[in-house]
């Protein structure tokens, strides 16, 4: 169920008057945890066991963490059992057969000829995203920064929050549980500033990301076929597609959480406007990288221990972030190239870097982006090279593209810059939501009819929901 | 009602572009289908005569072949426009011609209309396509979800899939009619028709064919020999691999008109007469006729036979029409060549000119 077919606008409008209907915290939260566990189903009811699973471990592993007071191995036990739970059903579904298969083949290589089993069991969807979050609250518990849940359904509401539970953001549960505890109320919510983000989020994935993926996926396809032009386009029209596809699911996500009363943090910040590969890192997937600088870049020992190891940890942090994102070699070169581009900004070679006028070095970090996301987005590192072949290169040198560009990817390429860069300079959402609500509602339904025609027939998954 | 307000100003605002959107939304331009409706509403006062139909009738009648024959007759300054188009059935023709009728053509005095069958399933695999979203405005959209009830079987390779819907598992029309309403829905929002909005506002949408100088040359006839619609080169190499076959098609129809029995509530009697009276509410006269494109019609046989609609010519009858039996005359099973479409047209003519002299004749004796 997508954020942008109808029968998601269905379901959550249904949610919307129940759950404003009830009265009582407790009935509400029951509630809206029984609609996550029915939009997870509707993906795959049969991974709703995993998030229990999880669920369960944690809730256990957090209330044994703060009864354990200051007998330091049982609280140690207890997060490991937490960690090894989770990170187990995360390596088992998304990890096993990608570290099976390269030490088969490796084995191989060296003429051993062993050959380790290979599971090919199904991603459940959104199993990286929760699985970060019931690790932060076992972390915070075990670092008392957080109490355990008041409830057991706050913490599996938690969990399972269907705005955010796909694709995040990556909520920490010190920022989440705390809002459960208090009765939402209808006059808190800034509901135009929400169906703005809503809308807004609509148009970035319906409009420009859907209509920007046919032209990506072709290119993939055949990578040879494509000229230089083209292969460029195509590395511009995946930096736009992908940013409007995971900032317009993360703006609906806010939107759903934000009218049902509570409020999930924000994940990206104009990130094709910084000036430094380690900035961007700071505006983009903001949660994500949060949670590997508390969780792991911060443990491995932060800056404190010089430049080298703080260079390091930075790329250790990177590396995990790549494979985070895929178990494939792609996205473990992926990962490493951004770790190396934030490591090396950090040191005297990056000092002329930092020092780049504004146009310049919003071309550095652009073209570093769209570069690696052509590694990202690859099927394998042979197609990868393809394409980087085609624009770097220049071969093969066709008249014409084997892969015809659509007339409409240059309006596509504006709508998605001028939603990423306007929008977000000129506040624009600000601004509207602050209309007279006459004006206000006139406008909005103007935009929708907008809108409506550049709509897809069958809109794609959302990119993010494969990791 | 403050709190109303904001609601009601959203369906304002909705509503006033969203008209403006579809507006802007151009036909769909295969078959012929755009070019020859843009002509045929830009000059619907120039012409006496309209013929509606599929491709049988845009390959096959030839107005000005069909003037000239109705000059010789007696009847001169009779001007037709042939607005057949490829793959249209009876409620996009239906749609289309309340199109051109919406602007009053001063002249016009005659619709003849091809075999009106109103089928109401939905055939192709890309429900969505352009061609199905066009012509389903709000009434259209009813009358095809009306027609439902008298048809017995979906498309075969559709069964499976009406049968796994959660309203097809009540009745498989539930789930024909929850298709009509899609259409409807994405016709009023112009859903995914922005790209082809962008292409035509930025003057590179596909080239429309044929051209406003062919239309105009031809009054609406298309020569199927210098057609380069996919397909058309292909059905007649297939005929020609072929051609064996067509005595014996011909065969089939007479033995299949022959068991021909009545309408047996099967027919979409309340679409044609709604049709019958908007080309009589647009002051002209409706003639019906079935295109000799080697099929049975048993329905148009029963509907003849009924009266409902008057006469009805059934030009596809080998043995009352036999001068367009020969094979030399077929650019494939379903169509006529160019000389096969001038034969059919004077043909036509003979006996569009004997009608208009049985009504001059009615109109005396009153």
């Amino acid at each position: 169920m997508l954020f942008v077919e109808f029968r998601f606008l269905a379901f959550f409008g249904l949610v919307l008057a129940i759950s404003w209907a009830l009265r009582r915290n407790g009935a509400r939260k029951a509630f809206l945890l029984l609609a996550s566990y029915a939009f997870y189903a509707a993906w795959d009811w049969r991974f709703l066991g995993l998030i229990l699973l999880s669920t369960a471990v944690d809730g256990v592993a957090g209330r044994r963490i703060h009864e354990a007071g200051e007998d330091k191995a049982r609280r140690r036990a207890w997060l490991g059992l937490s960690l090894v739970v989770n990170l187990g059903v995360l390596f088992t579904y998304k990890y096993f057969d990608f570290f099976a298969g390269s030490l088969n083949a490796l084995l191989t290589w060296l003429g051993v000829g062993s050959s380790l089993p290979v599971l090919e069991l199904v991603l459940p969807v959104g199993i990286s995203f929760y699985t970060f979050q019931t690790l932060s609250y076992s972390i915070d518990i075990y670092r008392r920064q957080l109490t355990p849940a008041e409830h057991p359904l706050d913490l599996a509401l938690f969990v399972a929050f269907f705005p955010q539970l796909v694709a995040g953001p990556i909520v920490l549960a010190k920022e989440f549980l705390p809002q459960l505890t208090q009765q939402a109320r209808w006059s808190s919510v800034n509901a135009r500033a929400a169906l703005v983000l809503f809308f807004v989020g609509f148009v970035k994935k319906s409009c420009f990301s859907d209509a920007l993926s046919p032209y990506v996926d072709a290119v993939q396809l055949a990578p040879d076929a494509v000229s230089t032009a083209g292969a460029w386009i195509s590395a511009a029209a995946f930096a736009a597609q992908i940013y409007c596809d995971f900032s317009g699911y993360t703006d609906m996500a806010i939107a759903c959480a934000a009218l049902l009363g509570y409020t999930l943090p924000t994940n990206f910040r104009a990130p094709y406007l910084t000036r430094s590969v380690g900035s961007f890192w700071t505006h983009w997937h903001i949660t994500l990288g949060r949670w590997f600088r508390e969780y792991l870049y911060f443990p491995l020992g932060g800056n404190r221990r010089g430049p080298a190891r703080s260079a390091l940890n930075i790329f250790i942090v990177f590396l995990v972030s790549g494979l985070w994102h895929g178990a494939a070699w792609t996205f473990v070169l992926w990962g490493s190239i951004h770790g190396t581009f934030v490591a090396l900004e950090r040191t005297r070679l990056g000092r002329p870097l930092a020092r780049l006028p504004m146009i310049p070095a919003l071309l550095y970090v652009n073209l570093v982006w769209m570069v690696s996301m052509v590694i990202f987005r690859a099927p394998d590192l042979d197609g990868a090279a393809a394409l980087l072949r085609s624009m770097f290169t220049g071969a093969p040198a066709l008249a014409d593209d084997l892969v015809p560009i659509p007339t409409w990817i240059g309006p596509s390429l504006a709508g998605a810059f001028a939603i990423h860069v306007l929008w977000q300079r000129l506040e624009l959402s600000r601004r509207w939501a602050a209309l007279p609500a006459p004006l206000f509602g006139l406008t909005l339904g103007a935009a929708v009819a907008l809108a409506l025609p550049w709509v897809t027939a069958n809109p794609a998954p959302y990119i993010y929901f494969a990791f | 009602m403050r709190s109303l307000l904001p609601v009601l100003t959203f369906g304002v605002g909705l509503v006033a572009v969203n008209q403006a959107m579809v507006a802007l939304a151009p036909l769909p331009s295969a078959a012929g289908l755009r070019s020859k409706v843009e002509f045929a509403v830009e000059h619907a006062d120039d012409y006496d005569v309209l013929f509606v139909g599929s491709s049988a009738t845009m390959y096959g009648l030839r107005p000005e072949i069909f003037s000239e024959e109705l000059e010789r007759l007696g009847h001169p300054g009779v001007r037709a426009f042939n607005l057949g188009v490829g793959g249209m059935g009876s409620f996009e023709a239906a749609h289309v011609l309340r199109r051109v009728l919406e602007e009053n053509p001063a002249r016009l005095a005659w619709v003849l209309y091809e075999e009106p069958l109103f089928d109401p399933l939905l055939w192709y695999p890309d429900v969505h396509n352009p061609r199905y979203v066009h012509w389903h405005d709000g009434r259209s959209t009813l009358d095809a979800i009306d027609a439902l009830p008298l048809v017995d079987a979906p498309p075969g390779y559709k069964e499976a899939e009406y049968a796994g819907d959660w309203l097809g598992r009540f009745d498989w029309r539930l789930a024909v009619a929850k298709e009509h309403l899609d259409l409807w829905l994405w016709r009023a929002s112009a859903l995914g028709r922005g790209p082809e909005m962008t292409d035509e506002l930025l003057g590179q949408g596909a080239a429309v064919l044929p051209s406003q100088s062919d239309l105009e040359g031809h009054d609406g006839w298309v020569n199927i020999g210098q057609d380069a619609q996919p397909g058309v080169r292909e059905a007649h190499e297939r005929f020609l691999e072929r051609r064996g076959e067509w005595a014996q098609r011909l065969a089939d129809i007479k033995a299949t008109e022959a068991a021909s029995g009545d309408l047996d509530g099967g027919y979409d009697l309340p679409s044609l007469e709604a049709l019958l009276a908007d080309i009589r509410g647009a002051g002209a006269e409706p003639l019906l006729y079935v295109a000799p494109r080697g099929l049975a019609s048993p329905q148009m046989a029963a509907l003849a036979a009924r009266g409902t609609a008057g006469e009805v010519l059934r030009f596809h009858l080998p043995d009352r029409y036999p001068e367009l039996n020969p094979i030399d005359l077929r650019w494939d099973f379903s169509h006529l060549n160019a000389e096969g479409a001038e034969v059919w047209s004077r043909l036509f003519a003979r006996e569009f000119a004997r009608i208009l002299e049985a009504k001059g004749a009615a109109a005396r004796k009153r």
